[in-house]
């Protein structure tokens, strides 16, 4: 019976090593899980950004009645999150912020008076239009 | 009986060589753990250095930095190519306060468009930082530091950073 199942010394030894080694690269794996999740969240709002901001300019830069339809994502990192578009400048927040500049635009609300920001909304789709004052309008859709 | 005892028997030969192995690695088990632990250590603060360097240039922060740049350092506020040169080891003494070897770390980065001394301190800031996070939190000494993780501890090392050199 006591050939059966027997650990020699040699074997518990590398356990035992491996176990002391694997705990720091374990630590640093779930390091570096973290800190790849953290980053895929910023650059992820870098390229909505980035996305959002050429759409604009791109109709900003067309003649009169030209619009583009662009479709914000749901969630980055599985939070939702909002757009601040203004007239300069474009602006994300999420657990973190940042923003990108555009050419200068005039704003209007869907009753055509003029606005000095519109918020954005992850998860909908939104109508950039220019009429035909060069003002744009950014409409739910 | 002894007919099956011949079965797999090992020779004295594997036996002597194995059990002085293990004699040798357990007397220089010390030395290749804090060896092992500074070049782990030094992986894992590179990996946030990483970190740091492309939150630096993706110009997406937490909301405080944010509204800090946004009054006197917008051009952080743009995406920048940043690019990480060497981390060199700048000091290294025995710290008897914490019975500790100090080293000091000091990165050495460029980039092109940020030439003011603040915004590039502001970066270096950012890149410090997060090496250090990430040295902390790979040896799970965050209870033991400060919320900047100025010094941060491993087992037999303490680790600071120096300014980063901007080249």
């Amino acid at each position: 019976m006591d050939k059966k199942g027997i650990l020699t010394i040699d074997f518990t030894f590398t356990v035992m090593f491996i176990l002391i080694i694997s705990l720091f690269f374990l630590n640093m794996g779930l390091n570096n899980i973290e800190i790849s999740n953290n980053l895929e969240e910023n650059i992820e709002s870098r390229m909505i950004l980035d996305k959002i901001a050429n759409s604009i300019n791109q109709v900003n830069a067309n003649g009169e009645s030209y619009s583009k339809k662009i479709t914000i994502p749901s969630e980055i990192s599985n939070e939702r999150f909002e757009i601040i578009v203004s007239n300069r400048n474009i602006t994300i927040e999420t657990n973190n912020k940042g923003s990108t500049t555009i050419f200068p635009i005039l704003l209007i609300d869907n009753d055509e008076i003029a606005i000095y920001e519109k918020k954005l909304f992850s998860g909908r789709d939104y109508l950039i239009s220019k009429n035909n004052k060069s003002e744009i309008k950014i409409m739910e859709c | 009986m002894i007919l099956k005892e011949d079965d797999g028997q090992i020779s004295l030969e594997f036996i002597f060589i194995v059990s002085f192995t293990i004699i040798l690695t357990i007397i220089t088990l010390n030395f290749i753990a804090e060896e092992s632990e500074l070049n782990i250590a030094i992986s894992s603060g590179k990996s946030g250095i990483i970190e740091g360097s492309l939150i630096d240039s993706s110009g997406i922060y937490p909301k405080s930095a944010y509204d800090d740049y946004i009054i006197d350092k917008k051009n952080l506020l743009k995406p920048n190519h940043i690019e990480i040169n060497t981390i060199a080891i700048k000091s290294s003494e025995f710290d008897s306060k914490y019975n500790k070897t100090k080293i000091q770390l000091q990165v050495y980065a460029s980039c092109e468009n940020i030439k003011d001394k603040k915004e590039q301190d502001s970066l270096g800031d950012r890149i410090n930082y997060n090496l250090r996070k990430s040295i902390a939190n790979t040896f799970n000494t965050t209870n033991l530091t400060n919320s900047l993780y100025n010094p941060v501890f491993s087992k037999n090392y303490i680790f600071t950073t120096a300014n980063v050199v901007w080249v």
